[in-house]
């Protein structure tokens, strides 16, 4: 039986004039136990389709099942958690106070749901504030309070909207271990995120969403080109001819004081130039292949799908090229897309 | 803890008792909310200032201005408490860590109103504790009026609440409020707008006063407070009366409310 499982889900808003189609006919399927992240640019409908999965919004039509159990049905939220992307709570409550309502509306017993409220407050590093009331709370402590009462239940699938959003780098690596943590238990984890390079680490399996519709859904593996394509090679002690010959085979050179840093665009190269390095008595400092990032591949995506906008003009680029750019840039911060290419290489090179 | 260990236990009323004791909690820590019993308690106190005005009827007085301050800001303190709880809850999604529980709405705004409706019945309780200590300073002691009359209040409260409940689950905050509060004052004068409609004369007038008579609360009855103050005997049938009145009115509006809240998107 799949964790999750949508048939056709659609979700149109009616205005007066005009109609919204925030989500249309998605067919989706997660296993148990698997961590599926759910990717899209703003307004893609991630968010309504998290709603829609616990209840929250009612769908226009298909139908989505937790475990078997259609959506609509409460007992279906048993063995589900969900953390939305801005936790709030009613201010004059206490963080355990809240956990322990949670508790006991999953059904613990009082003292059982308090022992569990403790025991999350510990997990998230929220002990300190456990008698501090919600709207004395940070944006980050909201942010671990909702992830703790999403954990209350002990559920079997948990649904996160951007569950890193608003942590710094350290609570962005404790939320991706405690992600692991879960689905070390068995949980199921559904997550939808702007952070791809997040994703990419521990995510079986993504699905990109455009403009309500799933465009791409699998393996990671599967779905990003794996083919080396490339590296960057760094030196120490290049003599000037041995880079001479590397840039007429086509690479590229950036010095970097003692340092050299070479750009090979085909990865079938490396094995000359690392002979040719070690063969002029130059350090090989670190060999960094690279393959195509899902950052890469959402871009790709998101260019390929996205319409000219009417009217565009001005830079030379084609609209398509240029909504592409705009509509991604939205998905990303600068530094993420350079901590995702780090992050990327990072990895390639273990 | 580990593994799926934790054992449960099942049961509507343990989750709507749950929900109704965070409510209580909430609704008691929210400071706006004490000011319509400060009032009341003003209102109390103002009147023991009074003996020259009074004419030898301080009593009277005293026990008129609490119980009329009992009942208008019991009221105004149910409005206030179920809009702040339930219409800007779903507002701002401060609901969304019940809802996202196996809890069916319902059960949602039964908490909630269970929960309001248990400050409010404090505060009632309070203030007429105030009256009776405020009538024993006078020299003067309390009745089973008094009491009856502030039993019918709690009545009243839950008509009220019921409605608030309503248009909090179909109204932002603030048009909850305000159409709770216009409900409040036609509530004690549906019987004449029947009778002013009665006496236009024409048919039309007078299916639309039956209408607003039949539909609209009619909270005049739960007014027994001239009974009391006078020391006239509330017959008890009609106390039985206005009880069933009061609370399958409530009922049948809490039905609506959840009818209509199982069916509307939350986000």
């Amino acid at each position: 039986m799949d964790a999750i499982r949508t048939e056709n889900l659609s979700k149109r808003y009616q205005g007066l004039r005009t109609v919204a189609h925030a989500l249309s006919g998605l067919d989706l399927e997660v296993s148990p136990g698997e961590i599926f992240g759910y990717l899209g640019p703003n307004g893609a409908g991630k968010t309504t389709t998290l709603k829609l999965l616990m209840g929250l919004t009612l769908p226009s039509s298909g139908g989505a099942w937790l475990f078997g159990r259609p959506v609509g049905d409460p007992r279906a939220r048993q063995g589900a958690g969900f953390m939305p992307e801005h936790p709030s709570a009613p201010g004059h409550l206490t963080c355990e106070e809240l956990l322990t309502l949670c508790g006991r509306l999953s059904g613990l017993s009082r003292s059982g749901a308090t022992r569990r409220a403790k025991h999350l407050l510990e997990r998230t590093g929220l002990e300190e504030a456990a008698r501090k009331r919600m709207h004395c709370l940070s944006k980050g402590m909201l942010q671990w309070l909702g992830l703790a009462q999403a954990l209350v239940g002990e559920p079997q699938v948990l649904i996160l909207d951007e569950p890193m959003s608003g942590l710094d780098p350290v609570g962005r690596r404790r939320m991706r271990d405690i992600i692991l943590e879960e689905r070390a238990r068995g949980t199921t984890v559904f997550f939808s995120s702007h952070i791809l390079a997040d994703v990419e680490m521990i995510c079986d399996r993504v699905g990109i969403l455009l403009r309500g519709t799933l465009v791409q859904c699998g393996q990671l593996s599967r779905i990003l080109n794996r083919r080396r394509e490339g590296a960057e090679i760094r030196v120490t002690n290049l003599p000037p001819d041995v880079a001479e010959r590397i840039v007429r085979m086509g690479a590229g050179i950036r010095r970097f004081g003692e340092e050299t840093l070479i750009e090979l665009q085909d990865g079938d190269g490396i094995d000359r130039v690392l002979q040719w390095t070690a063969d002029a008595g130059a350090r090989v400092q670190a060999v960094v292949p690279h393959r195509e990032s899902l950052e890469e591949f959402f871009l790709e995506q998101v260019r390929c799908r996205t319409p000219e906008p009417a009217g565009f003009e001005g830079s030379g680029e084609t609209g398509e090229t240029s909504g592409a750019r705009a509509m991604a840039a939205t998905v990303l911060e600068p530094r993420e897309r350079t901590e995702s290419r780090e992050s990327s290489a990072r990895r390639s090179s273990r | 803890m580990n593994g799926r260990s934790l054992k449960i236990k099942k049961g509507r009323v343990g989750r709507v008792g749950a929900i109704a004791e965070c409510t209580f909690l909430e609704s008691v820590r929210d400071r706006t909310l004490s000011v319509p019993v400060l009032l009341a308690g003003l209102m109390i106190g103002g009147a023991l200032f009074t003996r020259t005005l009074s004419l030898g009827q301080q009593a009277k007085l005293l026990q008129d201005f609490g119980l009329a301050g009992i009942c208008f800001f019991s009221d105004v303190l149910v409005i206030l408490a179920v809009t702040a709880t339930l219409a800007r809850g779903v507002d701002r999604g401060t609901v969304f860590p019940i809802l996202t529980r196996p809890v069916p709405r319902g059960e949602l705004i039964l908490g909630k109103y269970g929960g309001v409706l248990a400050v409010v019945v404090l505060n009632i309780v309070a203030v007429l504790a105030g009256l009776h200590v405020a009538l024993f300073l006078i020299g003067a002691g309390g009745s089973s009026g008094i009491l009856w009359a502030a039993a019918l209040s709690v009545v009243e409260v839950a008509v009220v609440g019921s409605l608030a409940v309503l248009f909090s689950v179909t109204c932002s905050p603030v048009v909850a409020m305000v159409f709770a509060g216009l409900m409040m004052f036609i509530g004690h004068a549906t019987a004449d707008v029947r009778e002013l409609a009665a006496r236009i004369g024409e048919p039309w007038a007078q299916t639309i006063g039956e209408l607003f008579y039949y539909t609209l609360p009619n909270l005049e009855i739960f007014d027994v407070r001239a009974a009391a103050v006078h020391g006239y005997p509330i017959d008890s049938g009609y106390l039985i009366w206005a009880f069933l009145y009061g609370i399958l009115y409530a009922a049948v509006v809490l039905w609506v409310a959840i009818w209509i809240f199982g069916r509307r998107d939350l986000a």
